[in-house]
This record gives structure tokens, sequence and C-alpha cells, in this order.
């Protein structure tokens, strides 16, 4: 009982501490992310946790959109200027199992960054793509065993086997490293970056995306806030 | 305008849209047929072929009447609708109960936002550029369906096992192209030369690479 008050005191002294300033002439951005409903549209009741099951005959607060926890919102920075340098990116791993149900958009990659696709079935498979600048194939890949790929586009891969029940593991790949996905109402921080321009963007695969240029000086942690909505389409004659 | 008279012109329209329909072609036109085919057990029942003009200049009338797509029961119906470039779909909110609907789409080939309306309200978007719009509802998290925008009205839905048919197509060098709405292999074209009165057989062969 103690020493959970006292891991809980030190949780909570951690928390109040306000984050370091940026590195010596670096600079720092904290990003608020909220997906934003349609304008005038009554909220859900209650909240809800899941976000895909089967689908639902009714019309009840399980079968309306949650944006106060809407996922698969993706963030990233690009450079204006192209004295910025962009630090290389490491590897990132994708595990690939027709068995498991897809969870829509979970990983995020930047152009040039290589992307271990890891065959973590107990069968051999052949892992391929057919997305638009992202084609790739790789036949009777062991189980256990990954491949390299480097995305050389910007845009949404989507990875398939040759199990066609089995949906995409889907990956997006921007075009800056600083890249994040995230949940609404999130907060996301990019640091060591170079001071400069910058254009913050943000997408989602239903959702119109926002984007907007910031400055960012040396020395400082920048806040910034961008969302995805609903209400940035264009209206149709008669819609309100 | 009075009621009395937007009556009488829409029915003048639908009078001279039924003539225009009814009056046989004398243009020379041929059927493409044939079957697609891809490895494993994919459902080609959610495939479109349809045909690109050889002429990008080519002027290719859409079909004068409008589409319906029903809300219902918080689904698009039809999930798949099939139309042309310059074609126009209605979106009726037919609940039988009192749910709002807001109807929007962010594809590139069309991005629009119907607004919310309640049962009995349709709304009209015409679409003027070729590809996937994939439809959505801002409110119900399960409503999902695309319209596939045609580039000339010469299209077919693939039936569940692989065939397709695309009648009164006028004669001439045409490009036979597919679509998928869940990707699973590159799309595949073949060029095709119809002949009047005479049936083409195509067959497409769907594949990883």
């Amino acid at each position: 009982m103690r020493a959970g008050l006292l891991i809980l005191a030190i949780g909570l002294a951690a928390g109040c501490q306000s984050a370091p300033p940026p590195a010596p002439g670096l600079a720092e951005l904290v990003v608020h992310v909220q997906a934003q409903p349609k304008t005038g549209a009554q909220p859900p009741p209650e909240k809800v946790q899941v976000f895909d099951t089967p689908r639902t005959s009714d019309y009840d607060a399980f079968a309306k959109v949650d944006y106060s926890d809407l996922g698969q919102i993706v963030v990233w920075l690009q450079p204006l200027e192209p004295s910025a340098k962009a630090p290389s990116p490491k590897a990132i791993t994708v595990a690939i199992d027709p068995v498991k149900q897809s969870n829509g958009l979970q990983h995020v990659a930047s152009v040039g960054q290589p992307i271990i696709l890891h065959n973590a079935s107990l069968a051999p498979q052949t892992i391929y793509s057919v997305s638009d600048g992202n084609d790739f194939d790789f036949e009777s890949v062991p189980p256990g065993r990954g491949v390299k790929y480097t995305a050389r586009s910007p845009g949404l891969i989507e990875v398939l086997t040759n199990s066609p029940a089995a949906g995409a593991v889907q990956v997006y790949v921007a075009p800056s490293p600083w890249v994040r996905v995230v949940r609404s109402g999130e907060s996301i921080r990019f640091d060591n970056l170079p001071p400069g321009q910058y254009r913050l963007v943000s997408w989602h695969p239903r959702l119109p995306g926002a984007q907007e240029t910031i400055t960012l000086p040396p020395g400082r942690v920048t806040d910034a806030s961008i969302d995805v909505s609903v209400n940035s389409l264009p209206k149709v004659s008669g819609a309100r | 305008m009075d009621r009395a008279t937007a009556c009488f012109i829409s029915i003048v329209f639908w009078f001279a849209g039924s003539v225009v329909a009814a009056v046989p072609t004398t243009q020379p036109a041929g059927t493409i047929v044939g079957k697609v085919t891809a490895a494993g057990d994919v459902p080609l029942s959610e495939m479109v072929v349809y045909l690109q003009p050889t002429d990008p200049a080519a002027k290719l009338p859409p079909p004068p009447h409008p589409v319906q797509v029903s809300q219902k029961g918080a689904r698009f119906a039809p999930a798949l609708t099939i139309i042309c470039v310059g074609q126009t779909v209605n979106f009726l909110n037919d609940e039988d109960k009192m749910v709002e609907h807001n109807v929007f789409s962010n594809a590139p080939a069309k991005r629009f936002d119907l607004g919310m309306y309640p049962p009995g309200q349709s709304r009209s978007v015409t679409f003027d550029k070729p590809g996937p719009v994939f439809l959505y509802c801002s409110i119900h998290r399960y409503m999902d369906g695309v319209i596939f925008v045609s580039p000339t009205p010469f299209h077919s839905r693939v039936m569940p096992d692989g065939t397709y048919r695309i009648e009164n197509v006028p004669a001439g060098k045409w490009i036979v192209t597919t679509w998928q709405r869940r990707r699973r292999f590159k799309e595949d074209t073949e060029p095709v030369m119809v002949a009047d009165g005479q049936p083409a057989t195509i067959n497409l062969e769907l594949r990883r690479k």
C-alpha cells in the first residue's frame, strides 16, 4: 500500500514537471489532435470503446462514430526550408499474420524508411502490395522471418497475403520522417527539430485532413493544434 | 416557379428523355463479353469492367436519368453503384423512423458533404470526374459504400462467376479495363475492336505483378 502511494506520488511529481526545454539551437513542437464531429450533430450519449465490430442493425450509440476517441489519425511535419536536415529514419517492423483481424491503420513510415514485414504466422506467406507507388512481392516468406521493403512513395500501403479472407495490414507513408499515428484527444511531441518553417498536416482514411504553416523558433516549445473534420468539405446546395 | 409549372416542366423533360431512349440507335454497335479470373478464392462480384475511349476527345453523353442510392437501415444500397461521368445520383434518406444521415466523401474524384437531412428528403450530386467515390455517413460508423464513376456509359458489374457483358458499344477501338473495390491485384487493360453486330470476347486475368 505504502509502496503504491510512493509510486503514485513519484508519477504525479513527474507529470507535474514541465517538459525540459529543447536542446540548444533546436526547436520542439507539441501538437494537440482532434477529430471534429459534424457541426450541429448530437454526440453519442455514451462512450464507445471499440473501434470496429460486426455491423449492428440498429442506430444506438454503438453504431455511431465516437469522435472523442477516433483513431487512425496521421500527423506529420514537413520542413519548408531545404536546409532543414531530417534524421535518417530507422526501420520499423510490421507483423503480418492472416489469421489475426486487421484493426485498421496502425503503422506509419516515411519515404525512404525501411519496413520489415515479419511473417508472424505459422505458415509460409506470400507478402505483397499492389498499392500505387509502393508495389512489391515477396513469395513464400518462411514463418518467423522478415523481408525488407523501403517505402518509395507517400500514401497508403495495403500489405496483402495470399490468404484472400485476410484483411490488409495498412501502413501510411508520409513524405517526412516526423510522423505519428494518434487518436483524437491525444497530444504528440516532435523534438530536436531544426528551427524554421514547417507544414503541419493531418490525414485520416475517411475524414478530410487539414494543413497549416507554422514557424518553430530555436530554444522554445511551440504549441499547435490540428484536426480532421467533415466540416471542411464542399457543401452541396441545400446542405446544412 | 410554382409547383404546377415545375411539375409540367419535369413531365416534358421526362417525356423527352423517354423518346431519346426509345429511338433505336442507327450507329453500328456490338457487344463485349468475357470472364475475369484471379488467383485464389476472391470476391469477383465487387469488381467492375468498363471501357475507356481511345480518342480522349470523344463525346459520350451520360444516360439522362439519375440513379438512386438508399440509406435505409443505415446502409447504402446498392453498396456499389456504377455510373458514368456526367451522371447524377440522388441520395434519398428513406429511413422509416426519425434518423438523420450525413453522406460525405473525401475522394479525389468528388469531395462533397450533403449535410444532415431527415427521412423523406433527398440530395443530388453530379459526378464530373472518373474514379471511385467512397461514401460514408458522419454519424453512423458502419455506413460505407462506393460509387464507381466510369469514363464512358459502357460498363458492367462482374458476376460472382467472373463473367461480364457490355452491350450497345459503338463500333470502333476501345480499351477494356478492370476496377476492384477491394484491390488485391493489379488492374488489367486490354484493347478491343468492336464490329457492328459482332460479339467480342475479352477475358481478363488479374495478377499480383
